[in-house]
């Protein structure tokens, strides 16, 4: 994502220079404010973050209370965005939607984090039949398309916000166990490693304390994108009622509700879009910045 | 640098701006096309038009609301009337159904009640199968045996006081029942015996050959059914269509969009959002009471419900009015009270309890339940961000007032036959059809019904002594009286079902569909009758 | 290369081999019973629907079913339709030429916009051209494609009414009128798509512009266009062919989506359809012919390297 090659080139440079004089944190942070990309990623997660978390703080009315002598209010200064099929302010259920879908990414991409991780660290460090199978499953999950291996989840599974949380954890984990494998690969055959091995440190040793460190980079990459894709894909699964169940304020459902009201009330098929979007753009941007400050190797390609 | 900030703050901005206009531009729109529509008509009307009757020819595009996958001539789906409008095209019963809910002759030309139990029907001569073979008593005695094979229908249950069915000779038929039966004859125009070729159920493949004005040509599970004209038809004259061609519309915008962009012809369950926009347009848009309502069903031999002042608690609660505002986007025909029929029915019972929701008495009587301060519990509803998901999201948030939590389930298709059908669930929200009231009464809520699985686990022998005698009796009073009485016991006794609101028929046609007649069922019964002006 | 092709060869059926069985599994232990959707009213306990789970073979045990099943399979017969009794392998037949259109006309309009815009925005690098490009790159993965749609539906479709708003004709109703109902799916599926495409094509044409070669190329003499054109190109078609191949996934799970909601009858339809009313063997065909075409899909982009690529060498 660097705008041009020799620009990375410099701004790497001068990181060599100040290299010994900073602490890694202080290093880290300077290059980061450097790097306008990460900038504004970070700016728009950070207010999806804040805004979910003080939720109650921003949204206008209680997003769960129905009127019913309100229904399908146009916008006005009392309902920002007007009010839904059930009377309900449709800003106030956005902004608790962003807490929701926020809350459904991290879940899923912490449960996805953990198994891949542990996948793709036994698989890139023990190689042999070890790496064949847990890459064989791999190679067959992603043959097949995720949205219906999601759908299929969700009908196992019956449609509830658990679920649909595990559904994605799932369809993300080949990713994730992909890419630690191909760091971890390329960590272990760096020649302090193979002096650790040398020295006779155990494997599970080396693995936490050497490899894990340093094959992160790539995998905090990849979870920040996958928390966009989980944003996108949560809205997917719950716009077709695969998701999360009522009274659940996910953007995918107010979307679904809103169908019936396209010709009349367009608002509640524009702004929960508006918002994912937004939010998939914020993760993507982080996720983009990150790549080009932890990792100058793995420009995008 | 600086380009690429430039770049991040045009993105949003631009996102923003362009959705903005989207949004801003959409509403202004429809007045616009609508009154270019609308004058567009006018000009078309000003021009002579062709006097005389109907016209020959044309395919009807029709656009049916829910997707088909299997057509099942003695298993209808009692969801909705998808098979229905594809079944009443290829077969015909002796009897049917006008909009008033009045038997008229179909391929029975004459009936008489030689005895409150013997029924002979005189058959109408030279009618045609699809095959070209002509229909005797032989092959209505064979549908008649077929239709009560609960093995194989879903109809045996309403004919199970039929004893037998007999061929008197070529073209004519004496059924004799057990007992009294005084919707028989309603049964048979709804009609619970479609007639068919005598033989059919044991060829394979299975063969769709009716006397219907339409014939079957291609059927493609949950993507298109094409029929063709019956040229044998019995009836002079029709029909006028050279054939139907039904397609599969699930979206509801979309299904209005097909509509007003002339896409297809016909759609079933015109959606409330886009009635007013269609209506500015000249479309024809016709309603009506179907016998098909929704109601929360709840399995009193379950906890809570079976505790009937907790049902009596919601019963006051549920504001079913803004329920169908809701699922009819503001285009509620009829909601309850507590009686599911309509009002001017002969057999109405007038008990409206339930005019207006009541707060304070479903506080009242939850506080006399054994669960004062509330409780959890499943409830399942059809589909999956389906419009039935807001009815019961309704009933979520009234009920979440009295500290009773309801966890909804969308419930796809398959594990609703298997679990809910059966009556394995603890609370539903359900669409069915049930018109007369011997269905509202007697099949869904006795023992021995057809539809006792709507109402689990009911089972009140003083209700079901009434509800039995009124099968039997044929006086129109006598049998309100029954019927009001049974009902009031019920409510006494906490009623397990709080009937919502009627799901209407709404169709809409293109202005040059002519001559459409509404039937008494929600279904599209008369397409033979139906010609296209152009 | 004849070894590396039989192992990878291998290694695809293999796969394949065990996504149908994965598939099958996971498909019999999906809840509902096909029997019930198939007699509607009739209850389970029921001699008909006894009668039916025989008819249907339902009632063999598990493993039989499935040796049955793959043996099927091996000889070609997808089986059929439990509604219906179609066989699977005339409804997917149907089915394909929707789809394929679809995908197809979506990786078409996708590069189509891709790759002049990818290549604008590197040749220009830096540029406003080169922001607009980036701009569209990140906005067009960040709008969820339903979405698109919708907003389609609502503005081309329904206010301006420039295009119908769902629906399929075939290709035998004109092709004119086909490519009408295919323009609104294509366009929602196709934007994201260019987007990814986009970044790709203009990361991979930088990252060429500045190897050595290029700079020699330049120092030749050579006119930027044809350096850009003769040497560029080429050598970053690699990455833009692999990201197709790993689209072409995204690609079969978006039809779902998009197929659903244009009422598209392809293969995405079909198999939400099935896995709605427990069509287990509709369902397996289907998602067997996605796996299968996946993965060979994928072989094949391995092997288009070496003849983008002769420093590729498969041992």
């Amino acid at each position: 994502m660097a705008n041009s090659i020799r620009e990375f080139a410099t701004s790497s440079a001068e990181e060599e220079r100040t290299f010994t004089t900073r602490k890694p944190l202080q290093r880290f942070l300077r290059r980061a404010g450097g790097h306008r990309l990460f900038v504004v990623g970070f700016i728009i997660t950070l207010a999806l973050i804040i805004t979910s978390v003080f939720a109650p703080f921003f949204a206008t009315n209680d997003p769960f209370e129905a009127d019913f002598s309100q229904m399908l209010a146009s916008p006005s200064a009392e309902h920002l965005f007007g009010t839904d099929y059930l009377g309900r302010d449709l800003f106030s259920r956005i902004i608790y939607g962003g807490r929701f879908s926020l809350l459904v990414a991290i879940l899923s991409m912490a449960l996805s984090g953990l198994v891949g991780l542990l996948l793709g660290i036994a698989a890139g460090f023990l190689r042999g039949p070890v790496e064949n199978g847990i890459m064989a499953f791999i190679d067959l999950m992603f043959a097949i398309p995720g949205l219906l291996l999601a759908l299929t989840i969700s009908v196992l599974l019956g449609p509830s916000t658990q679920n649909l949380i595990i559904a994605l954890a799932v369809i993300y984990v080949p990713i994730l166990c992909r890419v630690t494998r191909g760091a971890v690969i390329a960590v272990s055959q760096l020649p302090y490693i193979e002096s650790a091995r040398a020295v006779g440190v155990s494997n599970l040793r080396i693995m936490l304390r050497h490899l894990l460190p340093n094959a992160a980079a790539p995998v905090i990459v990849q979870i920040t994108i996958g928390l966009a894709w989980t944003i996108l894909s949560e809205a997917a699964l719950t716009f077709l009622g695969f998701g999360a169940q009522p009274p659940a304020p996910s953007w995918g459902a107010i979307l679904a509700g809103g169908r019936k009201y396209l010709n009349t009330h367009p608002e509640m098929s524009v702004f929960p879009g508006i918002a994912i979007a937004i939010s998939v753009l914020g993760f993507n941007l982080l996720g983009d910045g990150l790549r080009d400050l932890l990792d100058p190797t793995l420009r995008e390609r | 640098m600086r380009r690429r900030n430039l770049s991040i703050a045009t993105t949003i901005l631009g996102l923003i701006m362009v959705l903005a206009l989207l949004a801003a531009c959409a509403p202004a729109a429809p007045t616009d096309s609508g009154a270019q529509q609308a004058a567009a008509d006018e000009s078309e009307e000003a021009a002579p038009a062709d006097e005389g009757g109907p016209k020959y020819g044309g395919i009807l595009k029709f656009g049916q609301a829910q997707a088909s996958t299997v057509i099942n001539p003695w298993g209808g789906r009692l969801h909705g009337a998808t098979e229905w409008n594809i079944l009443h095209q290829i077969y015909e019963g002796l009897l049917y159904w006008d909009s008033g809910y009045n038997n008229n002759p179909s391929l029975a030309e004459s009936w008489e009640a030689v005895s409150d139990t013997e029924y002979i029907f005189n058959l109408r001569q030279g009618v045609l199968f699809h095959n070209g073979e002509e229909m005797t008593s032989e092959d209505v005695v064979y549908s008649f045996e077929h239709a009560m094979d609960e093995s194989i229908s879903a109809y045996a249950g309403w004919l199970s006081p039929v004893a037998s069915v007999e061929a008197v000779d070529d073209y004519t038929v004496k059924v004799t029942l057990k007992e009294p039966y005084s919707p028989f004859l309603d049964v048979l125009g709804r009609p619970a015996v479609l007639v068919m070729p005598a033989g059919t159920f044991e060829k394979e493949p299975f063969e769709y050959i009716g006397t219907g004005p339409f014939k079957l040509q291609e059927f493609e599970p949950g993507v298109k059914t094409e029929l063709v004209r019956n040229e044998d038809y019995w009836e002079e004259g029709v029909p006028y269509l050279d054939g139907i061609s039904m397609s599969y519309l699930l979206d509801d915008a979309a299904r209005a969009a097909n509509l007003s962009s002339d896409a297809v012809d016909f759609i079933m369950m015109v959606p409330g959002a886009s009635w007013e926009s269609l209506t500015q347009q000249e479309y024809k848009l016709f309603t009506g009471d179907t016998g098909i309502f929704f109601m929360f069903t709840f399995n009193i031999g379950r906890e809570p419900f079976n505790d009937p002042n907790v049902l009596k608690a919601l019963q006051h609660l549920v504001d079913r009015q803004v329920m169908c505002d809701v699922y009819t986007a503001g285009r509620c025909n009829r909601y309850f009270a507590g009686d599911p029929q309509p009002p001017n029915s002969q057999y109405y019972t007038g008990i409206e309890y339930f005019k207006e929701p009541d707060i304070e008495k479903a506080k009242e009587y939850l506080a006399q339940s054994n669960y004062p301060d509330g409780f959890e519990v499943d409830l399942n509803f059809y589909g999956a961000a389906s419009d039935e998901g807001q009815i019961a999201e309704i009933l979520q948030i009234s009920a979440a007032e009295l500290g009773i939590q309801f966890n909804l389930l969308a419930t796809d298709h398959a594990v609703w036959v298997e679990k809910v059908y059966k009556g394995e669930f603890t609370a539903a929200l359900q669409g069915l059809y049930a018109s007369s009231p011997d269905d509202i009464f007697y099949g869904i809520m006795h023992p021995e019904g057809v539809a006792h699985g709507f109402a689990p686990n009911f089972d009140m022998p003083e209700y079901n002594v009434l509800v039995e005698e009124a099968r039997t009796v044929t006086d129109p009073d006598r049998r309100r009286e029954l019927y009001t009485e049974a009902l009031t016991i019920g409510y006494e006794a906490g009623w397990p079902l709080i009937y919502l609101f009627t799901y209407d028929d709404r169709m809409g046609m293109h202005p040059d569909v002519m001559d459409y007649q509404v039937d008494g069922l929600g279904t599209v019964r008369f397409l033979k009758y139906v010609w296209l002006d152009r | 290369m004849a070894r590396f092709l039989g192992r990878r060869l291998i290694r695809a059926v293999l796969t394949v081999w065990a996504v149908a069985t994965l598939v099958f599994l996971l498909m019999h232990a999906l809840p509902g019973d096909v029997v019930l959707v198939l007699l509607d009213t009739v209850g389970a306990g029921s001699p008909a629907a006894e009668k039916m789970r025989q008819f249907l073979g339902l009632d063999r045990p598990l493993h039989v079913q499935y040796f049955d099943w793959l043996g099927d399979i091996l000889r070609g017969d997808m089986g059929n339709s439990l509604l219906g009794g179609y066989p699977v392998w005339d409804l997917v037949k149907s089915r394909i030429p929707v789809t394929v259109e679809l995908a197809a006309l979506t990786i078409l309009l996708g590069l189509s916009i891709a790759i002049p815009l990818g290549i604008l925005a590197a040749a220009r690098n830096g540029t406003w051209v080169d922001l607009l490009a980036m701009q569209f790159g990140q906005l067009g993965i960040s709008i969820p494609n339903f979405w698109i749609a919708t907003i389609l539906i609502l503005v081309v479709a329904a206010r301006l009414q420039w295009l119908p708003p769902s629906g399929y004709k075939p290709f035998s109703d004109g092709l004119g009128v086909n490519l009408l109902h295919m323009v609104m799916p294509t366009v929602s599926l196709a934007l994201p798509l260019a987007a990814v495409m986009t970044r790709v094509v203009r990361s991979a044409v930088l990252e060429v512009l500045s190897r050595d070669y290029m700079r020699v190329a330049h120092a030749k003499g050579l006119r930027p266009r044809q350096v850009l054109w003769r040497h560029g190109l080429k050598n970053a078609a690699i990455p833009i062919v692999t990201v197709i191949g790993l689209e072409l996934g995204y690609l079969l799970g978006g039809t779902v989506l998009i197929e659903e909601m244009f009422f598209v009858p392809g293969l995405g339809q079909l198999t939400v359809r099935a896995l709605l009313n427990r069509d287990l063997p509709v369902l397996q065909g289907v998602l067997l012919l996605y796996s299968t075409a996946f993965v060979f899909v994928n072989l094949v982009v391995d092997l288009l390297y070496g003849q983008l690529d002769p420093r590729i060498r498969y041992q």
